[in-house]
């Protein structure tokens, strides 16, 4: 077993460096291909960059060259970059691989292959470049409207300025000697900016967890990398740094990171990803969590890896995964205490533990074999329910949980029912899910008085190898309609139903125990709970959308649970880094909860998000921790 | 259709008659323009077109009527006056922009040009409903209210929030957050001008959680050209989120696996747990 481990993680690694080596090689690739992307190189006295618009704007001594051997020099310049087009005028002076010549302006039109040029000879005159060839221009062509046209930037301010730029066509701009702008206001210096406008969302795939909010510099980059520094907040670890390192190509993506930086608690997260074709997807995610001081020797450390290879068929997909986790990486360290007895503190866990307590070696690894079916019928017209069928099956292993240092023997396992350790647990589950999309009911003439019904089931049963299997059902309707342009609304009702099944009432009493607390009539009904629940939510929503900067919702919620919520009784799911439960749904929900949520925009480039929930005094629960804040770009 | 033929003919006539009167009035005509260039003896609007300017014509400051030492420059605003052969005899130099005045087409036939105009096939309008030739279609740059409405998978939880990510805010996962409209739909509009073209995903707010096709693997981003319509309504599906499809959801960053748990409920009180309500 623990050579298949080795194997599997050998694997995983392999993977990562073809996915790296996949995005170094898409240099030469791109470079191959008939149109390439040029690289353009600008200098000027003063460029300003405005984002909103991905506009540059370039004063003064203004210099470009071209990657097709073309070198402009101008006294102002206007480029945008989503249109991918410039304009150079004032002073033209334009040096091709086929001589010089002076002109008024000049503007090349890179998607189509097509540079404009007003030069002055004896009399000013009209050429179009075609297609690179700057020997015969077409004299006197007629040009569009828009050649040589300055953008009306009156109602904008930059977002940077900067002396130099290299622009990657289509793709990318990098300034140097840059000076941030806030407003009107130069605020932070910085020697490099990266901004990316490609069209391929790769190179933007991050490994970073959430945060409230997250101010990032990146500060290095070309067509296929980004390096970046994050400034980031969170609720669970304040301010601090963190550093991510992208590679990317048409193919594949490679994401490294370290986060938080400045932090004890470390996760070195490194996600790796190759679509060989549109049918397949190989993806990797790999983590070493350490408690460290800088970079000392952790003091804890645990790792996850996780590959997964997706394959579609005719009507269906499959999917292979792996994934193995360490929860101790470092074991045992010997310490002394000061009457020189030998105390052996356990590295891993959630502290020290001494000499006698179980130490946590856990190591499971998973196998999973997945299908799903597309969704049928296709065309829906006539029977308005489609369906999607899944299945699967899995295997999860894991030698020893705990060990006993001091017989060194193992203490527990996955699962134990009656006197029977399972070390090894099989599973297979198939599920099918029924959805009707949308159903109008009324007046279809009128928008504003027009229903919306919708409706989907979702069914799943698991068998596990040990005598039990689990058994989740999901339905959910709701009734939606506009009320105007800016207010919507919709009433929901949603059940769920999950349920653990074992076949011996001594294996079911053994997870749900009759417990004499439950005596108490506060929890008659948790006393009656033999792990099936089910939880039921009547939802009403209301939309305000006065304009796009401007969204205000309301959320009102009631559960009628069983078992019943009792305060006190089940504690709340764990909160992530934002300070938002990290589960949907979970056992003793408030009965009633209202959450108010509102995104406004605050700055030119940046939006507010604001939520918090109130759960009417349930037991001492009044509102959600805390707000939950976040600040995007 | 009488009226709008009427209507280009009453203006040309309109400006004729002016350019008329403007002529015989003093023989000179006015017009603003923005500057692309001034040098060797011309000044070159951002039309394009260079005009001859006359030895000796004075610089002034539109403003203040002043001679000004300022020379033109690309991005300067001016007022060129032009007499009857086309020559400009004076340029009213403005740093900011001017109210338009005087007929640019009207002075097209003074711009200086050594070859005479060929027309541009490049320019010929493509049909909107010709294929592959999408760039090169003609816009207004009208703004259009865009409606967003997808249907996400029976998969995505209540309270979740989604939204688009665009080629045009470098895929931040949550650049435009759309509002739920049931169980199954979300929706947002936005106002774009016609031509405007990007390409776009949906998210759950993070790209762990993007969109995935129906074979459970990541999606080619979607294309929308915003064509010169009133209102565009987009109808898109969300077949599967990353973290829901096929093969159940992945370790997330910054957070260790929890360890094997049997029981189907994330916070069940354990045994050894309970609480003491009554003690």
């Amino acid at each position: 077993m623990t050579l298949l481990r080795h194997l599997s993680t050998a694997f995983a690694i392999a993977l990562l460096l073809a996915a790296s080596a996949a995005a170094a090689s898409a240099a030469p690739a791109a470079a191959a291909s008939p149109v390439p992307h040029r690289t353009l190189h600008l200098s000027a006295d003063r460029i300003a960059f405005y984002y909103d618009r991905f506009l540059g704007e370039a004063d003064g001594h203004v210099r470009i060259t071209t990657g097709d051997g073309l070198t402009v020099t101008g006294a102002t310049m206007t480029m945008d970059l989503k249109n991918n087009r410039f304009m150079v005028a004032g002073g033209v002076h334009l040096d091709s691989p086929n001589g010089v010549q002076d002109g008024a302006a000049l503007a090349d039109f890179m998607d189509f292959n097509r540079v404009y040029f007003v030069p002055i000879t004896s009399e000013p005159d009209r050429w179009t470049f075609v297609d690179g060839d700057y020997t015969h221009p077409l004299l006197g062509r007629e040009m569009p409207g828009d050649t040589f046209a300055f953008p009306d930037l009156s109602k904008n301010v930059p977002y940077l300025l900067a002396g130099k730029a290299v622009i990657g066509e289509r793709d990318f701009v990098r300034f140097g000697n840059v000076v941030m702008m806030e407003g009107k206001v130069q605020t932070i210096p910085l020697p490099t900016y990266y901004v990316t406008f490609s069209s391929d969302p790769h190179l933007s795939e991050n490994s970073l967890a959430g945060a409230n909010y997250d101010a990032t510099w990146q500060f290095a980059g070309n067509r296929n990398s980004i390096s970046a520094v994050h400034l980031r907040y969170d609720q669970t670890n304040k301010a601090y740094a963190a550093f991510e390192q992208h590679f990317a190509s048409k193919k594949a993506y490679l994401v490294l990171s370290l986060n938080p930086l400045t932090r004890a608690s470390k996760f070195y997260n490194v996600v790796g990803d190759y679509q060989p074709d549109e049918r397949t997807e190989l993806h990797t995610f790999t983590q070493f969590h350490t408690y460290q001081n800088g970079f000392s020797l952790p003091q804890q450390e645990q790792h996850v890896t996780s590959v997964r290879l997706i394959h579609g068929f005719n009507g269906f997909s499959a999917s292979l995964t792996y994934q193995t986790v360490n929860y101790c990486l470092l074991g045992t360290q010997d310490k002394y205490d000061p009457s020189g007895t030998l105390r052996v503190v356990q590295a891993c866990g959630t502290g020290a533990s001494l000499v006698g307590e179980p130490l946590s070696i856990s190591h499971p690894q998973t196998w999973s074999l997945d299908f799903s079916s597309l969704e049928f019928p296709k065309h829906a017209a006539a029977f308005p329910v489609k369906v999607r069928v899944n299945a699967g099956i899995s295997y999860i292993h894991d030698g020893c949980g705990f060990v006993d240092p001091r017989v060194d023997k193992c203490t527990a396992a996955l699962q134990v029912l009656g006197d029977t350790a399972y070390t090894t647990i099989g599973s297979k589950y198939v599920g099918a899910t029924l959805f009707a999309p949308s159903i109008k009911i009324g007046n279809r003439e009128n928008t504003y008085t027009m229903y919306y019904f919708n409706a989907a089931l979702d069914a799943q049963t698991t068998w596990y190898t040990v005598p039990h299997r689990v058994v989740q059902i999901n339905g959910k309707a709701s009734l939606s309609r506009d009320f105007s342009r800016s207010v919507s609304s919709y009433l929901s009702a949603e059940v769920q139903q999950p349920g653990a099944f074992y076949h011996q009432a001594s294996d079911e009493q053994q997870l749900y125990p009759v417990n004499p607390v439950y005596q108490d009539p506060n929890f008659s009904s948790f006393q009656a709970f033999r792990g099936s629940s089910t939880q039921r939510t009547l939802a009403l929503g209301i939309n305000f959308t006065p304009n796009p900067d401007f969204v205000f919702n309301v959320l009102a919620r009631k559960h009628t649970d069983f078992p019943i919520a009792v305060p006190g009784l089940f504690s709340l799911p764990p909160v992530n880094v934002l300070g938002a439960f990290t589960s949907n749904s979970f056992l003793g929900e408030p009965p009633y909860d209202v959450t108010g949520d509102l995104r406004m925009r605050v700055l030119r480039h940046y939006y507010l998000d604001i939520s918090r929930t109130y759960y009417f005094n349930f037991g001492t629960l009044k509102w959600s921790p805390s707000f939950v804040i976040q600040v995007s770009q | 259709m009488k009226a709008s033929m009427k209507n280009p003919l009453m203006r040309a006539f309109a400006a004729l008659l002016i350019l008329v009167i403007a002529v015989a009035a003093d023989g000179q005509i006015k017009v603003t323009a923005q500057l692309l260039d001034y040098e060797k003896g011309y000044v070159f609007f951002t039309s394009g077109d260079g005009f001859k300017v006359a030895p000796n014509a004075p610089i002034l400051d539109y403003k203040t009527g002043a001679v000004t030492t300022a020379s033109p420059g690309p991005r300067d605003w001016a007022r060129a006056t032009f007499d009857a052969t086309g020559l400009v005899t004076q340029l009213e130099l403005s740093k900011t922009p001017l109210a338009p005045e005087g007929d640019l087409a009207s002075i097209r036939r003074f711009a200086v040009a050594l070859s005479p105009t060929v027309a541009n096939p490049d320019l010929v309008p493509v049909p909107v409903d010709a294929t592959g030739a999408e760039a090169r279609r003609h816009f207004t740059g009208a703004p259009v209210p865009v409606s967003f409405i997808v249907r996400v998978p029976p998969s995505t939880p209540l309270t979740a929030s989604i939204y688009i990510t665009t080629d045009q805010s470098a895929w931040n996962p949550e650049a435009i957050r759309m509002d739920r409209i049931d169980a199954l739909h979300f929706r947002i509009t936005r106002i774009f001008a016609s031509g405007t073209r990007f390409k776009y995903l949906y998210t759950r707010g993070s790209l762990s959680t993007q969109e995935v096709d129906e074979r459970g693997i990541q999606r080619v981003p979607r294309t929308i050209v915003v064509p010169d319509v009133q209102t565009l309504a987009r109808g898109d599906d969300v077949y599967e989120w990353a973290d829901t499809a096929v093969g159940g959801a992945q370790p997330q960053p910054d957070s260790i696996p929890t360890p094997y748990n049997p029981a189907p409920f994330p916070n069940l009180p354990s045994p050894g747990s309970l609480p003491t309500i009554h003690p």
